[in-house]
């Protein structure tokens, strides 16, 4: 077997894809060599499951909700067509407007800093301390808790007025508010909730530090770069796909955030729809108010927003990540 | 290497294996043999003790009927109508729902609950112990979805102990709405500093209390297709409120937020405050939370009177048969099962009106003369039967489209308490959203 | 290092020195991450200590340690469940899914990025785009025209609906995981492979298996957290007690218009977070071993 060459010939320009996100070029002009034409029919045979998933799991309930967001459905009477009845309502609905507001603030604040954290996490616990594996589980476990009841009600408790957090804020001399029934504040709680699951992407961003190969480091530190160098230099480049990931899925799954405001508020999106959710306002229209057609509509819509974003994050990082195993 | 090759074959074929098992365990289900009893689906809301005793009613339904066999699915309230939401519009909802007035007209109206009126006609299902006007809470438009088993209707309950301990003279059943506010300025003055005469949640149920303030007054809810009040009487609503938060006698906008939500948490409950409107049905179980916390005795009595009478609207909760219920025999099991609930003694004495005041007169009469009976589920019935007997009720089922209604009345008078909207603009934003969704609907 | 032959360097004074600065260092960055640590934990220390009170008290007590009102009936008490079925059902239902969501996404989703990020095709670039669309549509309006397929397929009260899709890939979020990851490993391994004449079935399990070790461990951890922790789909589709899984077992502590137990609510889910702590601590050191990309021969 031929010995792999090690990465100091490497370089950031010499290995950036032609376009973000896409995978790596594909089959061009009319050459169907044998070979190509052997891996394209391996590639639909481990693409086979999800193609399976894809037309027969996904695609239907896909274009069924597409089909309902153009109708007035109320579950169990029939679909009346509408055409874009559902999305002209939707810019006169003030709670929809509200609900966009209330997400884009929890999006915007919360994933910059739980990304920060993950990252900060993940370096600081990457130096081999010996206690390492269980720091790392330690500063997981928040994630482990997803959608639990029972963690809902103590971060009630831990913002109520008397609660813990206005007991620390005392400390310092300032008076803690009602979190929780300020309309003004009441988002604050639900954004802390979601950055202290930053484990689950610190885990991730851990794993892809370890792939880090020790010789650039030591290259490096031959050529007298010191830490803060070495980490833009070699670390956030190395690891810059993981951060495409973690950046994606973060947001995607901000924008989707549902279960922590609807056990926090009782499903009510409270004080005066403070914290109603995008989704928990999609929930709301569909599930207690049987308003399908118009719930549909308004997943088509997030799913837009959600697409764009992240296909400007995609182009974005255009500039930033760098795929090492690309070749030309 | 050609260990993890093996390995992976050894865990693809565990996988199936495990997968095939787990198919394969739930089929009995499905089984279509003709001499096996019939199977129907039995779906309610609960916890702890009615889960227990409604289980005990499925038994011995079970044992005084062996050809049917009803499988129980018990959750918890909200997960129940988000289950059947779903459940219901594809066709999988279960054979009996448990239903209620609040919710019924909203799965009545989209064809996911039958018509029970043939099956009472032909006497599958023996209504003759339920007075009509009790069946009108599960009726709409003239046909009958649900048959009621348990009736409420909102009642005030206060810490008898504390009363008590304060000298405060307890309700009465004939106070009419300016005594009820003179007696709520005497217990400010009699109690702590540290404790609220009420809660300002009393304010936010559309249903609730304001319900009976609205009635009493003469006029009602839900006109047709639209609210059945002026946004004048709502914006007195709020100004009364509002000077209640001022003068201390309800709890702040910001302890509402804090609020727990179950009975457990209630400040009732946990001896903050000492008046609470509530359905009747909830009395033993504010006694139980109240012992718990060490609080003292909870008790209730009838909401106050206005000009036009009481005001006392009954709701009530019953089981229906779902329209996703397939094949004459699971329906005929399914009204069995409904008619053993509304018409077997035993069952009655052993579910104790636990979900709601049993509607069958016999059955009321037979619990109040139980002397065993627990004297909260004998003040309940002796007090429904009272409000029933004296003070004129309706029963009415909530209208399609009634839900958003019920949600909006909070979000608006919650923007009323923190002053993020003034009285007026609240009642017309909430008018305008409430009667669009009673229009549509 | 940079002693010269001829003066010799106060080795000792300076090498005590850096070890101090380096001990105080460690001791520093032990305590900011211990400090952190507790800051986040606490919720949980929390909940930890109130499943040992009475579950009256929980409602009305700030302390943090049960003292004298320690009991552990909660523990006793909630494991009856609430109704008909105890939390030993529950559990074991959780497990088998979890355990069969795990085995599916691993097998179909390692596949699926195998081919997105090693092999090329036609529509490769339009189906990768589909993929990472299907991340964006929120979950609750599949919801029921899901439950209408699976419900036509007759699988409502049986554990597939929960199962299956993640044999068939369904969850993106790890194809895409994958994808990343994959794309990161240099492919003079694989060529290599290909050059010595392997298929592509040998490649992948036989190279690519191996060094996507991480990948797959983060995979089935989070596969398991999720499947374990998820709560609306397994309410619509398992409607017998009997196939209840931890989340609804959970829930049906907290009703509003009955009673409550909170007791029993945290002392099931202080015993619900031990599986998915040892699941998690049992795979991280999967997650751990690192590729040195030297040496691989």
């Amino acid at each position: 077997m031929t010995e792999v060459r090690t990465d100091r010939t490497l370089s950031r320009e010499g290995q950036a894809p032609s376009r973000p996100g896409a995978p790596a070029g594909e089959v061009r002009g009319p050459k169907w060599t044998k070979m190509a034409k052997r891996d394209a029919l391996a590639a639909y045979g481990f693409l086979g499951p999800w193609i399976l998933g894809l037309l027969a799991i996904t695609a239907f309930p896909i274009l069924a909700s597409l089909y309902l967001s153009f109708t007035n459905y109320s579950a169990g009477g029939t679909p009346d067509w509408i055409g874009l009845g559902n999305y002209q309502r939707m810019l006169e609905d003030p709670r929809f407007w509200k609900s966009l507001q209330v997400t884009a603030t929890y999006v915007l604040v919360s994933v910059p800093v739980l990304l920060g954290f993950a990252l900060l996490l993940a370096v600081a616990l990457n130096t081999g301390l010996r206690l390492m594996p269980l720091y790392r589980s330690a500063y997981y476990l928040p994630s482990l808790l997803g959608g639990s009841v029972a963690l809902a009600v103590l971060w009630r408790r831990l913002f109520a007025q008397e609660g813990l957090v206005n007991d620390v804020l005392g400390w310092i001399g300032v008076v803690g508010p009602a979190w929780l029934s300020d309309p003004a504040l009441a988002l604050i709680p639900l954004m802390v909730l979601n950055v202290t699951t930053f484990g689950a992407p610190m885990v991730i961003f851990l794993a892809a530090l370890r792939q880090v190969p020790q010789e650039l480091y030591d290259a490096a530190a031959v050529d007298g770069a010191g830490a803060p160098r070495k980490f833009w230099s070699i670390t956030l480049p190395q690891i810059s796909p993981v951060v495409l990931f973690n950046a994606v899925i973060t947001l995607i799954g901000a924008f989707q955030a549902f279960t922590s405001a609807y056990i926090v508020s009782g499903g009510t999106g409270g004080p005066v729809d403070s914290t109603l959710f995008y989704t928990l306002y999609l929930y709301q229209t569909g599930f207690n108010y049987f308003d399908f057609g118009y719930a549909s509509a308004l997943a088509w819509v997030l799913l837009v927003i959600i697409a764009a974003v992240t296909a400007s994050t995609f182009i974005g990082s255009r500039r930033f990540v760098f795929y090492g195993g690309d070749s030309r | 290497m050609q260990l993890l090759t093996r390995r992976a074959v050894t865990a693809a074929a565990a996988a199936a294996l495990l997968l095939t098992a787990a198919a394969c365990s739930n089929d009995s289900s499905a089984d279509p043999d003709p001499d096996s009893p019939v199977q129907i689906r039995f779906a309610w809301w609960g916890s702890g003790e009615r889960n227990e005793l409604t289980q005990g009613v499925i038994d011995l339904f079970e044992e005084a009927n062996p050809d049917v066999v009803v499988s129980g699915e018990p959750s918890e309230f909200g997960a129940h109508w988000e289950r059947l939401t779903v459940q219901g519009a594809s066709g999988g909802a279960p054979c009996v729902p448990q239903q209620q007035s609040r919710y019924v007209a909203d799965y009545a109206t989209r064809n996911q609950l039958v018509d029970l009126g043939p099956l009472i006609e032909d006497g599958s299902i023996d209504v003759s112990g339920i007075p009509e006007l009790l069946l009108g809470a599960g009726e709409l438009d003239g046909t009958q979805y649900m048959i009621p088993y348990g009736s409420f209707y909102y009642t005030g309950f206060y810490n008898r102990t504390l009363l008590e301990e304060y000298g405060l003279p307890e309700p009465t059943a004939d106070w009419d709405w300016a005594e009820w506010e003179q007696w709520l300025y005497a217990a400010r003055d009699a109690i702590p500093a540290d404790m609220y005469v009420t809660d300002l949640a009393a304010a936010q149920d559309l249903t609730g209390l304001f319900q009976n303030w609205v009635v009493s007054n003469g006029d009602a809810i839900y006109g047709d297709g639209e609210l059945g009040f002026s946004e004048a009487t709502l914006v007195e609503w709020y100004d009364l409120w509002l000077r209640f938060i001022e003068d201390g006698i309800s709890t702040t906008p910001q302890m509402l937020g804090e609020r727990g939500l179950t009975i457990e948490e209630n400040p009732l409950a946990l001896g903050q405050t000492i008046w609470w409107p509530a359905p009747d049905n909830q009395l033993s179980q504010f006694n139980a939370a109240s012992a718990g916390a060490g609080a003292g005795e909870i008790w209730m009595d009838k909401l106050p009177n206005g000009p036009d009478g009481a005001g006392e609207v009954l709701g009530a909760s019953g089981l229906s048969i779902s329209t996703s219920c397939d094949g004459d025999a699971e329906i005929a099991a399914a009204a069995r099962f409904i008619d053993f609930w509304i018409n077997d003694a035993e069952a009655a004495a052993l579910f104790a009106s636990n979900n709601g005041t049993v509607t069958t007169t016999e059955f009321q009469e037979a619990q109040l003369q139980n002397s065993e009976e627990s004297p909260y589920v004998y003040r309940q019935i002796e007090l429904a039967r009272q409000v029933i007997d004296e003070f004129d009720p309706t029963a009415e089922v909530t209208p399609v489209g009634g839900r958003l209604p019920s949600d909006a009345f909070v979000r608006f008078a919650q923007a009323v308490w923190l002053g993020e909207q003034t009285p007026e603009a609240a009642a017309a934003a909430f008018f305008a959203e409430a009667n669009a969704s009673l229009a549509a609907g | 290092m940079t002693a010269s032959a001829t003066i010799p360097t106060p080795r000792g004074v300076a090498s005590r020195r850096r070890r101090r600065t380096a001990l105080v260092r460690t001791l520093v960055r032990h305590s900011l991450i211990i400090g952190g640590l507790v800051m986040l934990i606490y919720p949980l220390i929390w909940m930890f200590l109130s499943s040992f009170r009475p579950s009256k008290e929980i409602i009305s007590s700030t302390q943090l340690w049960p003292g004298d009102s320690f009991t552990t009936e909660n523990y006793t008490n909630g494991w009856q469940g609430v109704g008909a079925e105890s939390f030993s059902t529950f559990f074991l239902n959780s497990f088998v899914i979890a355990g069969l969501c795990v085995v599916g996404n691993v097998i179909a989703c390692s596949a699926a990025a195998y081919a997105f990020a090693k092999l090329e095709f036609p529509g490769k670039r339009i189906l990768f785009a589909i993929m990472i669309g299907t991340l964006m549509l929120p979950y609750h309006v599949q919801l029921i025209p899901q439950y209408i397929l699976f419900s036509e397929l007759g699988w409502v009260n049986t554990f597939l609906p929960l199962v299956v899709p993640k044999f068939l890939a369904t969850d993106a979020f790890f194809v895409f995981l994958m994808v990343q990851f994959i794309r990161g490993l240099p492919n003079e391994l694989m060529e290599s492979a290909r050059l010595d004449g392997c298929g592509h079935l040998r490649t992948f399990l036989q190279i690519l298996v191996p060094l996507s070790l991480p990948a797959l461990g983060t995979t089935a951890v989070f596969t398991f957290i999720w499947s374990w922790n998820d709560f609306l789909t397994p309410l619509i589709y398992l409607t017998e007690p009997d196939k209840y899984t931890v989340p609804i077992g959970l829930r049906l502590f907290l009703d509003s218009t009955g009673e409550s137990s909170y007791g029993g609510l945290f002392a099931m889910s202080v015993l619900s977070l031990i599986p998915l702590l040892g699941f998690f601590l049992a795979f991280q050191r999967t997650l751990v071993r690192g590729i040195a990309t030297t040496g691989l021969k």
